[in-house]
């Protein structure tokens, strides 16, 4: 009897709770009941859809009432400024509630104390989004960004798994309108519902990736200097914001790194550089490889993250520390240049920072020394 | 729904700069959501009111600590289930309070996605709202925390008290009934 085995899953996955490990069990059980597949999609995609809990506000409204005079009775002093007679604001009115010179301000002190340097990055993102030719509005729909890996599945059906630290954004609208697009920052795994007539956009960072339907990766982290598109099944297609004509069209087991420079640019006033697909910047400004599955585990290192390894094939240790330091949370120093392109190949789940250092210190004798919370590394 | 990165910051405005929008906002956005869950625990909704602005003086008062907060959904729930439970013992002297006799109310006309768009009829919709509001009360608050307020299943095991385990179980339990109810059985 699997019948109760596959309510729970089916419960965990609407909820966004369920594992990798078992999504693909749910899937292997559904598989031996065609007859019943549509139905579940309907009741769970019925189920899943989280009621807006913000109606008409007027209950808010009058509790807040009540609950500010309450305030002005117990701090006279701090809250004797609050107006009385608040207005309820609209639904959907909640972000232009901030007033933003006061949000860029906060953000700033924000990163100053807690060093949470990408939450400064999102505004800007998301600014210089609604700024670029193709606007998506500020995201009425948040997935929120957790501390470690979540999945989440799209109105449309598409699943996206989001690494750490990741978020992602669409619009209320999403799927209407002929177009599903999603904002990223960071790095997600998306697995895109096919339909050839709405094309699924993603925008990260300084390009877009358009797809109809297939398996790929993105990886756009905030401090990185490019973004990464790997794909594994199906036909994506890669521009540059700054260049949209162009497009780059990724096989797969292809993947197209583009340097994000091309940001600098797009945020220039002075957009009208038609020059920008000029030879002199063709040259630095991006690479396509072919995806190399490590060969002692034969995990593909760009989507190795999914299974919570880190994984690297040949890469020089300037890259791999950057990984590092993303995985483990921690900074990582390189102080001897000779260092930065020794490369390494190697697959990392459970160890900690230490042990790990320690793998890579017994392939090359490097040294290790911790100051003020960062690691360093260096040659004696 | 509230991102959790608008929340921290929301957090962060109360914590460092007394900022009453930040307070505000907090407010508006969680007001619904804790109400019904006192009204769960006291079944009186004037009480319910009552304890959730208590909840939300009580973090005024305490403010400065606020960033020592690791979730602050959490908190929000655990103040408004611990003022609940008092104001409960208080007055009924009945000093447990089990989950399976909660009074949970799910409003049958909360906005759900419109059943057109997703190619169901109203009845079967009408169906499926009776099914949930008939779940046992353990279940129904558990499905109420997590499907109608969003919570994550770690979240609802902090705020009741109650392993993890127990959510799948009583989630479990929520979906299978409620496909039951249309007749929609696998066998």
């Amino acid at each position: 009897m699997h019948a109760n085995r596959i309510w729970e899953l089916l419960s965990r996955k609407m909820d966004g709770e369920a594992s990798m490990d078992e999504l693909r069990e749910l899937e292997q059980l559904l598989m031996n009941l065609p007859e019943d597949a549509y139905r579940i999609d309907i009741v769970t995609s019925y189920l899943s859809k989280k009621p807006d809990s913000g109606t008409s506000g007027e209950e808010e409204a009058l509790a807040w009432q009540k609950h500010i005079g309450l305030m002005q009775n117990l701090h006279p002093e701090e809250f004797d400024d609050a107006p009385s007679d608040v207005l309820p604001p609209r639904r959907h009115s909640l972000i232009s509630h901030f007033r933003w010179p006061k949000v860029v301000l906060f953000s700033i002190l924000f990163v100053v104390i807690f060093s949470t340097a990408w939450l400064l990055y999102q505004k800007h993102a998301s600014s210089s989004l609604s700024s670029s030719a193709n606007p998506v509005q500020l995201s009425d729909q948040n997935i929120p960004s957790h501390p470690s890996k979540t999945k989440q599945v799209l109105p449309d059906g598409t699943q996206v798994w989001l690494n750490g630290n990741s978020h992602i954004s669409y619009e209320e609208n999403f799927g209407k309108n002929n177009k599903r697009e999603v904002v990223l920052i960071g790095e997600a795994f998306f697995d895109v519902t096919h339909n050839r007539h709405v094309p699924f956009i993603v925008h990260a960072k300084s390009i877009n990736i358009t797809v109809k339907g297939t398996t790929f990766n993105v990886k756009a982290y905030p401090e990185d200097k490019n973004v990464e598109t790997s794909l594994l099944r199906g036909v994506v297609e890669v521009s540059s914001k700054a260049d949209p004509k162009r497009k780059f069209v990724l096989k797969p087991s292809e993947k197209i790194n583009i340097s994000a420079s091309a940001d600098n640019e797009m945020l220039q006033p002075t957009s009208g550089k038609k020059t920008l697909s000029g030879s002199a910047h063709d040259n630095n400004i991006y690479s396509i490889d072919k995806l190399q599955p490590e060969p002692g585990s034969n995990l593909i290192p760009e989507v190795a993250w999914l299974q919570n390894k880190l994984v690297f094939n040949s890469e020089p240790l300037s890259a791999i520390v950057g990984k590092m330091q993303r995985w483990y949370g921690a900074a990582i120093e390189i102080k001897d240049n000779r260092l930065k392109d020794l490369r390494f190949t190697g697959v990392f789940s459970n160890e900690t920072l230490r042990q790990a250092l320690n793998a890579l210190q017994a392939t090359y004798p490097f040294e290790i020394s911790m100051d003020n919370n960062v690691v360093i590394l260096y040659i004696k | 729904m509230i991102d959790q990165i608008q929340l921290q910051l929301l957090l962060e405005r109360i914590a460092v700069f007394g900022d009453h929008d930040a307070y505000k906002r907090l407010f508006w956005v969680f007001y619904k959501d804790l109400n019904r869950f006192a009204y769960s625990f006291v079944g009186s909704n004037e009480v319910a009111e009552e304890i959730v602005s208590d909840a939300f003086v009580n973090l005024w008062k305490n403010r400065t600590r606020l960033l020592e907060i690791e979730n602050l959904k959490v908190y929000l729930y655990v103040a408004v289930k611990n003022l609940s439970i008092r104001h409960r013992t208080r007055n009924n002297r009945d000093q447990l309070i089990s989950l399976d006799d909660l009074a949970v109310d799910i409003p049958l006309t909360c906005g759900y996605a419109n059943p057109e768009e997703l190619c169901i009829s109203a009845e079967l919709a009408t169906a499926i709202h009776t099914a949930i509001q008939k779940l046992p009360p353990r279940c129904k608050i558990i499905y109420k925390l997590i499907r109608e307020d969003g919570l994550r299943y770690k979240e609802v095991a902090d705020i009741l008290q109650i392993s993890i385990k127990t959510i799948d179980a009583q989630m479990t339990i929520a979906t299978r009934k409620i496909c039951q109810s249309i007749n929609f059985v696998l066998k």
